[in-house]
């Protein structure tokens, strides 16, 4: 297997830049990655491997006239089902839209080729981002275990070394949870901060567009390529737009760092509770304040995404709804059948609530510049299991197990990063979530930066590695 | 006031009850959908009762409409 698909996004860019490899030599070893994983992983739903060796190649004819297009000049992605890219169809792993040609790219896809990037293919999502199964996909850590979702495809593609960036989308999550599931680095930026026009949509109120990385700088650099105002997106903020790369390298002296106290280690995993403390602890013993947080208005949290996810959701599918119904999944159907008939004041009531919500999230921050809680409340769980069984006759819904400490961020619209922080007795990832101001992405990537450069989390590699 | 619209009343969401919703979506189900469906929706209509706690005063929801008129590519 090649070392060179081993590399980090920034790594391997720095070689393409300094000469040191081809953009032709790195397409070709992701390729030879994924034709060794894929038979058994099924995370690309469109491997573009002709495609992906031309732009690769036309790269390094750039590279020897002009010089690199931008920081991801070389560099092979995989880009989620529900993005745009020309010339392909956007299933949103579905058959709904098995025939759903894109005529141009979205916008992430534009700025990524603008910066350099080549589109190697397109990743699979748990059935138009309405799920955190991917079910189409295994977990490159344990095949009988789902990659999460649902940016399922982009979670295993990234950590099994196909592809150096993948995009993903979050509504409830759908970042960070496939982060956490594989063992790799998600970040979902602030509300607005990047573009969504071009991806298909589950939420309109709580979508948000990012990149699952191995690392933090990776996810740095990849957010350079993609933040900025666009007005075709209806939720875009016009905000300036930093080097996020400057967040790298420094440390945490005199950080403070909210511990929930509350809600995000209510029913959690024994495995992940000690993961996430013993990150909190070292960051601590590197100068950083730990204060205790208390979530306001815990009990309406999950109300208030679902109130608003669903009936958003059914709105979208409408017309497609009652003109195939029978192609949908089930799972995704009877969201969407019970969707239509929430009652719009309940909707709206969850719009007001989700406001009252921020406010009380303004005056918690105040006594701290990030959080930090575990990603998710369990490893991954397994195909097809559909309840986590918490002890004591106590059951909940695997998406709501999943779900419950990444919404937030999403409702409040936050910057949110998973990190890697250990591995379950049964060799599953386990992350933390360092959560930000608005806008404050700098903040979230210097504390993530700053956790990963303590721990070699990162350097492990996936038993389907092993096996392929 | 009648049982039926007293606070207190069982607000439980059968198969029985989703004609009415299904003809006010517009959306017909088959009598296997609408049990599906009926379950799923009286989970999450139950999930919702949550929301009547907050005190939400004169606050206004955050959908907004910008009425400048811009030009999109």
């Amino acid at each position: 297997m090649s070392a060179l698909a081993d590399l980090s996004l920034v790594e391997v860019a720095a070689k393409i830049a300094s000469g040191d490899v081809s953009a032709v030599e790195v397409a070709q070893a992701c390729i030879a990655r994924a034709e060794a994983t894929e038979p058994e992983l099924q995370g690309y739903s469109l491997l573009m491997a002709e495609q992906a060796l031309q732009e690769a190649k036309a790269r390094d004819e750039e590279m020897a006239s002009t010089g690199p297009r931008g920081p991801l000049h070389g560099v092979p992605v995989g880009i989620k089902e529900l993005y745009d890219v020309a010339g392909t169809p956007t299933t949103s792993s579905s058959k709904v839209r098995a025939d759903w040609m894109a005529e141009t790219d979205c916008a992430s896809v534009a700025q990524l080729r603008a910066a350099g990037a080549v589109i190697l293919g397109k990743t699979h999502t748990h059935e138009f981002a309405y799920g955190v199964a991917t079910p189409t996909s295994r977990n490159p850590w344990g095949d009988d275990h789902i990659p999460g979702g649902s940016s399922g495809g982009s979670g295993a593609v990234v950590a099994a070394g196909s592809a150096y960036m993948a995009m993903g989308s979050d509504t409830g999550g759908s970042i960070r949870i496939p982060a956490a599931l594989c063992g790799t680095v998600g970040l979902k930026p602030t509300f607005g901060r990047c573009s969504r026009a071009g991806v298909t949509s589950l939420s309109w109120s709580l979508d948000h567009v990012g990149p699952l990385t191995r690392t933090v700088a990776d996810a740095a650099a990849t957010l350079n390529a993609t933040a900025g105002y666009d007005p075709r997106d209806p939720g875009s903020v016009d905000v300036p737009v930093e080097d996020f790369t400057a967040a790298l390298g420094r440390d945490v002296k005199g950080l403070r760092i909210g511990v929930p106290g509350n809600w995000y280690f209510d029913q959690v995993h024994p495995e992940v509770e000690t993961a996430a403390r013993a990150a909190l602890s070292l960051l601590e013993g590197e100068g950083a304040v730990l204060v205790e947080a208390t979530i306001p208005y815990a009990e309406q949290i999950m109300a208030t995404e679902f109130a608003i996810c669903l009936p958003e959701a059914s709105e979208y599918h409408r017309r497609m709804l009652r003109a195939t119904p029978e192609l949908y999944g089930d799972d995704v159907r009877v969201s969407l059948e019970a969707g239509e008939m929430v009652p719009a004041a309940r909707y709206l009531q969850a719009l007001r609530v989700r406001q009252v919500m921020q406010r009380a999230w303004a005056r918690m921050f105040e006594g701290f510049d990030v959080m930090i809680a575990p990603t998710v409340a369990a490893p991954a769980t397994r195909r097809g299991q559909e309840t986590m069984d918490w002890g004591q006759g106590v059951e909940e819904p695997v998406i709501q197990t999943f779900v419950r400490y990444s919404a937030p961020a999403n409702l409040m619209g936050l910057p949110a990063m998973s990190v890697p922080c250990g591995f379950s007795s049964d060799g599953l990832p386990v992350g933390f979530q360092v959560i930000g101001r608005p806008f404050d992405e700098a903040t979230v990537i210097r504390v993530g930066d700053a956790y990963e450069r303590m721990t070699e989390w990162g350097a492990r590699r996936p038993p389907i590695l092993a096996a392929a | 006031m009648s049982a039926e619209m007293t606070p207190n009343a069982d607000p439980t969401l059968g198969p029985g009850d989703m004609p009415a919703l299904e003809k006010a979506a517009r959306l017909p189900l088959t009598p296997e959908r609408r049990e599906e469906a009926a379950a799923t929706l009286d989970g999450m209509l139950a999930l919702f009762d949550a929301l009547d706690d907050v005190d939400l005063g004169e606050i206004a929801p955050t959908n907004s409409f910008d009425p400048r008129w811009r030009t999109l590519p």
